[in-house]
């Protein structure tokens, strides 16, 4: 790409984003919509699983941990082709009519990142009940408070995951290009759009799409970073900071 | 604080096996008086172990404990070598085990273990801030907070400085007038200091329970001393 044409692009992708473009802003809303919905649903489905697996002793657990293990290696590709075999109408949910609606891309989103949650949050979750369980054993806790501390207890490490997770479905293409089928007004995303923009040479809007998934990975990476500081440390330089005033 | 009227622990052959070994074997003793008892052994000798069966955290695999068997088991509360603080702040560790248990005057109740530790200074710190020595005390004062019938402490004092250390033998000494205490150590100088009666393991089983005054005298607490 030639310079001049470089820089004409990322002008005019500056231009699109600070005037409002509405193109612009249904895409992203629509990709915010989409991925949220999947992060609720993954964290609402992979928290209770990973707990179960660091709480109870059941058999196949060692099963469960290389399945969802594999499962967060599987390529977006492969998880599309799962959910749209589902759902297309030859499919067993084929009745439903969800393929290439928002819909079908969330389950498709949730399918992909719920290993994901499992995964990461189940380290968390083991080390903090390694460290607790017997001493809330001993304070006389029953299971249900135990659960409640134990999520309290996590809260940090739980964040990243969330973010991690949220990173991993919104900069997603694969699996929602699949379900989805990337319709104007109805299924495009931010990076189903970026895809189609460049390959029909539409550069502006495909770099104002790119500059604000950067700044979103940007932001996530932020976030992540200041929950994952020492917390003691910073609550440290608080309290100093307190006691010095 | 509760009845100091003690319930007797009563241990018949307990043994306890990990996986194919054998952590500790034929355990069996009686104790009736109130007062600390003190277990004292090497490393390895199972005095966590003992500590945890008498807690209720880990099951004998052989022998029995005459608490199991009660209908209504004593209140005992164990404290760790490091002590095991939420996230939160000190009064929160205190009156969140309070608030569980439904105990009345919650708040006056806190208030009153922090300054039974001395440690009303720091009650709106963040306990997982606080140096070992502070976060030991923390636990103590949670422990005085709920009445236990029965306490029990696993190397409490391990990490400490002798002044601290002397401070948190100086409340275990004050706790033993309103509960039993069971505390292993490896510091004769505090067997000596707190102990009514001593166990003494070694490679899993018991080899001498005694009151502590005889005990100091006997040819076993030569030999052990110099190990």
């Amino acid at each position: 790409m030639p310079t001049s044409t470089l820089t004409d692009a990322i002008s005019q992708a500056v231009h699109i984003i600070l005037n409002g473009d509405s193109a612009l802003w249904e895409i992203i809303a629509l990709s915010f919509r989409v991925s949220l919905s999947a992060l609720l649903l993954a964290i609402i489905i992979g928290i209770p699983i990973s707990i179960l697996m660091v709480i109870y002793q059941f058999p196949g657990r060692r099963f469960l941990h290389i399945i969802v293990d594999t499962l967060m290696a599987l390529p977006p590709v492969v998880v599309g082709l799962l959910v749209y075999l589902l759902l297309s109408r030859n499919g067993p949910l084929g009745i439903m009519g969800l393929l290439y609606t928002p819909t079908a891309m969330i389950i498709a989103q949730t399918a992909l990142i719920t290993p994901i949650v499992v995964a990461l949050s189940f380290p968390i979750f083991a080390q903090n009940w390694l460290r607790l369980n017997e001493q809330l054993h001993m304070l006389g806790f029953k299971p249900r408070h135990c659960l409640r501390i134990l999520i309290a207890e996590s809260r940090i490490g739980l964040v990243t995951v969330i973010l991690a997770a949220f990173g991993r479905a919104i900069a997603e293409i694969g699996a929602v290009m699949i379900v989805g089928g990337n319709i104007e007004h109805h299924t495009r995303v931010m990076t189903t759009a970026i895809a189609m923009e460049t390959r029909q040479g539409n550069l502006a809007l495909a770099l104002a799409l790119g500059i604000v998934l950067i700044l979103l990975a940007l932001l996530i990476n932020t976030a992540a970073h200041l929950f994952t500081m020492d917390s003691r440390l910073l609550r440290k330089a608080i309290f100093k900071k307190e006691g010095n005033s | 604080m509760s009845d100091p009227t003690f319930l007797p622990l009563n241990l018949k052959n307990v043994g306890l096996d990990i996986g194919e070994k054998t952590c500790l074997s034929d355990i069996s003793f009686s104790i009736e008086n109130s007062g600390i008892t003190v277990i004292m052994g090497s490393n390895g000798s199972g005095k966590t172990l003992l500590l945890k069966l008498c807690a209720g955290l880990l099951t004998p695999s052989h022998g029995s404990i005459n608490w199991q068997e009660l209908p209504q088991p004593p209140q005992i509360t164990l404290v760790p070598p490091h002590a095991v603080l939420l996230n939160r702040t000190v009064i929160d560790n205190i009156q969140l085990p309070l608030s569980y248990h439904r105990r009345a005057n919650i708040i006056e109740r806190s208030r009153q273990a922090l300054e039974w530790a001395g440690i009303s200074h720091i009650g709106k710190q963040v306990a997982t801030t606080l140096s070992t020595g502070q976060q030991q005390l923390v636990a103590l004062a949670r422990a005085w907070a709920l009445e236990p019938n029965i306490l029990l402490l696993d190397e409490l004092t391990a990490n400490l400085d002798p002044t601290r250390r002397q401070e948190i033998d100086m409340l275990i000494q004050q706790l033993s007038e309103s509960c039993k205490i069971f505390i292993s150590t490896h510091s004769i100088q505090q067997a000596k200091k707190l102990a009514s009666d001593i166990l003494l393991l070694d490679d899993g089983k018991l080899r001498i329970h005694s009151v502590a005054e005889s005990f100091f005298d006997s040819a076993e607490f030569k030999r052990f001393s110099e190990i």
